[in-house]
């Protein structure tokens, strides 16, 4: 026994001590305020805030950098970001937020039976490596987008719905359709042309746009530089550096001090800070960044609609807007925000505060006498927050709610597998639906694969007439029913409905904040003052 | 009780009047107070958090949580670590000590944290199912940490029960006719638990340090049950905006907990010592 | 009839010596026979390392003999209520954390003797008053008592099971000169009572004395030389015993004894031929080379000697001076 006496005290004691002086020194520097070096997480490379500033390069700080920067490979704006300025859709946003020719020339020609489109490409326009941008192009991007095969979530917009894809000559592209589809304008504002050699690429990506792939250190910086053979008119920067900053705080931090410029995925909690800032300006705007929520209707306890709405009444909306998003963000409804079509302000069913009696009696009218279920989450900080707030704010009404906090990748599978009761995550839908509620209400039709129990006949019909509609006011029309019916039934549920916050500096021109609506950070227009 | 002993004991107190009376005494550690990240004052002894959920009331909360689960831990390694050491002392240098030290030794290699990864990211940081068992995170990070633990006791229990076999008794009871397993279990096992409770006093803080560990990089407890280290884990995101409290407290009361077992463990290893034990 | 008969009783232990070396053998007890008759006292005596502890643990079925068998009561088989055993140091053969209550109860529990709270209690102080103590010792730990009295209680402990025989090693060896004689007197008192049998295995020749009715003398695992004690004691034969009495203060030695030459061998190669001889006085070349058998001789004695027809005459100067 008197043996062991130095071994474990020594081993122990190291390790103890260790301990010890790791979490005081830890401790220690992070109380210090410390500089950006205190924390974990990369810094702007030194220098490059301001030399680049003189060389008219700007730098972009996000959270993370994709290894995959094909732009048809997903709808996500972490790629896109980077990626909307290399490459150009058919037809785009001006700057009252209309689709108008971009690629394209002129407007569709679009058969009086609505199967057939017919664009006009334009002429002379060259992609990054002087191939000429032709149909063939366009058909090849196309094709991919409607192979269901591919594992793009851009599929969800056309699979099914586009039967052919042709070019009759090098400067047209006829798209054949299995049912009238007038949606397909807004996807085709949307949706890249990508070179036909460079669309199952995935590291890279080759375009028409203002700017060029340049260098690519994975997961770390992507730089673009300008196109000077740019066929509209050519951008005052000569490049775009995105830098990835993972830990928000030293990403704040490099903004302030003037390492990078813009900064996406800014903290709620930071606006306030920023705002007393005067070299900041904090561009808040409401956009697509939804909160979506899904019910498994097919098994208890949601396949009554009683408890849902009982969980919607009960459901302390304040306290997210409040808590998580420090007022950044307005109480929801139904699942269209204010920046998709379809929203309509008067809609009223949901207080801002939880309504235990409402909740309560209508729990009894379902015939349920306590309701105890799981939400399961992504394991983002924010969703997290989202997720206590929640749980705290359903707890006050008698309704027990365990937390199943997942990474992306198995919440996707369970997701997709149906295997949840309540499910819930974020979501960006503007650089793939841009204005319309499409993504938003399209998982509610009965025939959606990913649709778990619910069958509303009156919201099957509007969905089909919403999509088939060429005319954009009998769109909105329909997805403001849609909505409305959605919300009554409470099958998707979001508790707020949150800004989109990017920060710049001001020596910066002003980020066109109507695009901002839908998910762009345009970069081509910018300039240092 | 020399000065160094005297320093735990007060620690060790501060730390369990927190873990044991605190969460009797604080609020709610849920429910939304209507202050975001508010300093520590009359109102809030240790301030707010990022959610305005009182931070005095989850740093209690947190404790016990954290004092539960090493107890557990130690609890769970020594249910397995005691009899495998007896066994192997009791059999010292033949072949079931051989089996049982080759097994301690396999498991020894494998660095705990490595491993911990290892598992929770097969089964991922909620609960998940061993077959018919259901697994709440908590009783992995209490299985995992306690699997860890099982070499360090086992071994000091196979030490002090080599020593102890070589008393006259052991084999005067076996001419008694008193069965192997009585002898081991009912006459070693008294005389050898004085080192090995010690030793396990000395690891419930670090089991501490390692359950919060594990929590502050979100393997652990899940929120929003509080732990101390996953209450460090959201702090350190907020310390830039200067919430300084929101850190310091959990990780101070880690620091209070881990050094408080450590000494006390230490002057009761010194007092076992100098009491003898012949 | 023998309570104990022991055949031919062989013990080697191998020691593992590692790496490319061949194992050694201890050869701890090579051909060992004796007899106990019941109410009789056997001792056992010699030097340390003779062996004599070994054939104590055989007898108490500790180890197994490598060759040999150890019939007891006829069987031979493991009878732990036939034969029991008494231990040198009564601090170390008593679970000090313990009660003696709990070290006299436990045996009763294990053979469900005197089965109930009231019976088993009754036995305990009944054993108790066997070896003259008091109730007052049922609460007190090992710790705070006596030598002399604690082993009174591994006495007792070894008297509960009712055995035939008791197994006594070295049993006054820790004791305090003027305590031994207590413990020895009751002993001697128990056997008479009770009517056990000893085999009482000591170096210390006066308290063999005072109990034994027939001695074995043991040299380096084998027996030397047998016979009644007081015989043996008077009129010792073999070299050895000679030499091993002499040295011992009060048997009557009133001319210097003859030293032994030499330390004893080591048991793991024991000299070749008899293994007394590299020590002995009265050594010739044909002791190197042929071991001697224990012959019989008149009065019931068994002596291993070449030359015992030249030691037969007793040298003066173990005379008893009586």
């Amino acid at each position: 026994m008197t043996d062991e006496h130095p071994i474990r005290a020594l081993s122990r004691r190291r390790f103890l001590t260790a301990a010890g002086v790791l979490t005081a020194g830890a401790l220690t520097l992070a109380a210090c305020g410390g500089t950006d070096d205190a924390g974990a997480g990369k810094t702007a490379t030194d220098g490059a805030g301001g030399a680049a500033k003189a060389a008219g390069t700007l730098t972009f700080g996000v959270g993370s950098i994709s290894d995959y920067l094909n732009p048809l490979s997903t709808t996500s704006s972490r790629v896109h970001w980077i990626t909307d300025p290399v490459v150009e859709s058919l037809y785009t946003y001006d700057p009252s937020l209309a689709s108008v020719p971009l690629l394209a020339d002129g407007e569709p020609e679009i058969s009086s039976d609505g199967l057939t489109w017919t664009i006009k490409l334009k002429q002379g326009v060259t992609f990054h490596n002087g191939d000429p941008f032709t149909a063939a192009h366009v058909v090849e991007t196309l094709t991919f987008v409607t192979d269901p095969k591919s594992t793009s979530d851009w599929t969800a917009y056309f699979v099914g719905y586009v039967k052919k894809v042709t070019a009759p000559d090098e400067h047209t592209v006829k798209i054949t359709l299995t049912t009238p589809f007038g949606v397909l304008r807004s996807h085709l504002t949307n949706l890249p042309i990508v070179h036909k050699d460079y669309v199952r690429k995935t590291d890279t990506t080759m375009g028409t746009g203002p700017f060029k792939m340049d260098k690519v250190t994975q997961g770390q910086q992507v730089t673009l530089t300008a196109n000077d053979a740019y066929h509209g008119s050519k951008p005052e920067l000569r490049g775009v550096v995105f830098q990835a900053v993972p830990d928000p705080a030293t990403r704040l931090v490099n903004l302030r001090e003037g390492k990078i410029q813009i900064m996406t995925g800014v903290s709620p909690e930071s606006v306030g800070l920023l705002k007393q800032d005067d070299e900041i300006r904090v561009h808040q705007v409401a956009a697509p960044t939804d909160i979506v929520t899904y019910f498994n209707a097919a098994k208890a306890p949601f396949d009554n609609v009683k408890v849902r709405q009982a969980l919607g009444h009960a459901m302390d909306r304040k306290g997210v807007r409040d808590v998580v998003y420090a007022g950044t963000a307005t109480i929801a409804q139904g699942p269209i925000g204010p920046a998709t079509e379809g929203h309509d302000p008067s809609l009223q069913i949901y207080a801002e505060a939880p309504d235990p009696a409402k909740a309560k009696a209508l729990l009894a009218e379902a015939g349920v006498s306590s309701l105890d279920f799981t939400l399961m989450i992504t394991s983002d900080p924010v969703m997290k927050n989202i997720g206590q707030v929640l749980v705290e704010g359903w707890k006050q009404a008698g309704i027990t709610c365990t937390l199943e906090v997942l990474d992306i990748g198995p919440w996707v599978k369970k997701w997709a597998s149906g295997e949840y009761q309540m499910a819930m995550t974020g979501f960006e839908s503007g650089f793939g639906s841009g204005r319309t509620a499409f993504t938003l209400l399209g998982q509610m039709s009965s025939r959606n694969p990913l649709n778990f129990g619910y069958k509303n006949d009156e919201v099957d019909k509007l969905l089909g007439e919403a999509w088939a509609a060429t005319d954009e006011a009998a769109r909105v029309e329909a997805c403001k029913k849609i909505d409305k019916l959605l919300a009554d039934d409470a099958i998707l549920l979001p508790p707020v409905y949150p800004q989109m916050i990017v920060a710049q500096r001001t020596d910066l021109s002003d980020i066109d904040e109507k695009l901002m609506s839908v998910s762009r950070v345009p970069l081509p227009p910018l300039s240092f003052a | 009780m020399s000065a160094l002993t005297w320093t735990g004991v007060v620690l060790l107190v501060l730390f369990l009047l927190l873990a044991v009376f605190g969460p009797l005494l604080a609020g709610d550690p849920d429910a939304q107070t209507g202050q975001t990240l508010a300093a520590p004052g009359m109102e809030h002894l240790f301030g707010t958090d990022h959610l305005q959920r009182d931070l005095f009331a989850r740093a209690a909360e947190g404790a016990q949580v954290s004092l539960l689960v090493a107890v557990a831990a130690v609890a769970f390694g020594l249910v397995v670590a005691v009899p495998a050491g007896l066994v192997a002392g009791y059999f010292g240098g033949r072949w079931p000590d051989d089996l049982i030290m080759r097994v301690l030794e396999a498991l020894q290699a494998l660095p705990l944290f490595v491993f911990a990864l290892f598992v929770i990211g097969i089964t991922g940081t909620g609960d998940s199912q061993l077959g018919p068992l259901p697994l709440t995170s908590t009783t992995k990070v209490v299985l995992l940490l306690g699997v860890g633990f099982i070499p360090y006791f086992a071994r000091v229990t196979r030490s002090a029960a080599l020593v102890e076999v070589q008393e006259d008794y052991v084999d005067a009871l076996r001419v008694i006719g008193v069965p192997r397993w009585r002898v081991i279990a009912g006459e070693v096992l008294v005389n050898v638990l004085p080192p090995v409770l010690v030793q396990a006093f000395l690891w419930l803080g670090v089991a501490i340090f390692a359950e919060s560990a594990l929590s502050f990089l979100g393997l652990g407890i899940q929120p929003p049950r509080p732990s101390l280290g996953n209450i460090l884990g959201d702090a350190t995101g907020y310390m830039l905006l200067g919430a300084w409290w929101y850190s310091i407290i959990p990780g101070l009361v880690i620091l209070v907990a881990t050094v408080g077992f450590n000494l006390v463990g230490d002057g009761l290893g010194d007092a076992l010592d100098a009491h003898g034990h012949r | 009839m023998s309570v104990i008969s022991a055949e031919r009783l062989v013990k080697h232990y191998r020691i593992r010596s590692g790496g490319r070396r061949p194992d050694r053998v201890v050869h701890a007890v090579d051909d060992v026979s004796f007899e106990l008759a019941e109410g009789s006292t056997l001792a056992i005596v010699g030097e340390s390392g003779c062996g004599k502890s070994t054939i104590a643990r055989m007898l108490v079925r500790l180890t197994e003999p490598t060759a040999g068998r150890i019939l007891v009561q006829g069987r031979d088989t493991v009878d732990r209520r036939a034969v029991q055993f008494v231990s040198q140091n009564p601090w170390s053969a008593l679970n000090r954390r313990k009660s003696i209550r709990h070290a006299l109860e436990q045996p009763l529990a294990v053979h469900g003797l005197h089965p109930g709270r009231a019976a088993r209690a009754a036995r305990v102080r009944e054993l108790l008053d066997l070896v003259g103590l008091t109730e007052e010792y049922l609460d007190r730990r090992p710790g705070g008592v006596s030598g002399g009295e604690l082993q009174r209680v591994t006495v007792a402990r070894a008297l509960a099971v009712e055995p035939r025989v008791l197994v006594l090693d070295e049993p006054t060896a820790s004791l305090d000169v003027s305590v031994k004689a207590l413990l020895v007197n009751l002993l001697a008192d128990l056997r008479r009572r009770l009517g056990l049998s000893y085999v009482l295995i000591t170096h210390e020749i006066d308290i063999a004395r005072h109990l034994a009715d027939r001695v074995a003398v043991m040299y380096l695992g084998r027996i030397v030389e047998t016979g009644d004690a007081e015989q043996v004691f008077t009129d010792p034969r073999h070299p050895y015993t000679r030499a091993l009495l002499a040295a011992v203060p009060g048997i009557g030695s009133r001319e210097p004894a003859p030293l032994l030459r030499g330390e004893v061998p080591s048991a793991v190669s024991p000299p070749p031929g008899c293994r007394f001889h590299t020590r002995c006085p009265m050594a010739v070349d044909a002791c190197a080379r042929t071991e001697a058998a224990l012959e019989p001789g008149p009065d019931g004695r068994r002596v291993a000697c070449l030359r015992l027809d030249d030691l037969t005459a007793p040298p003066p100067f173990l005379n008893d001076p009586s």
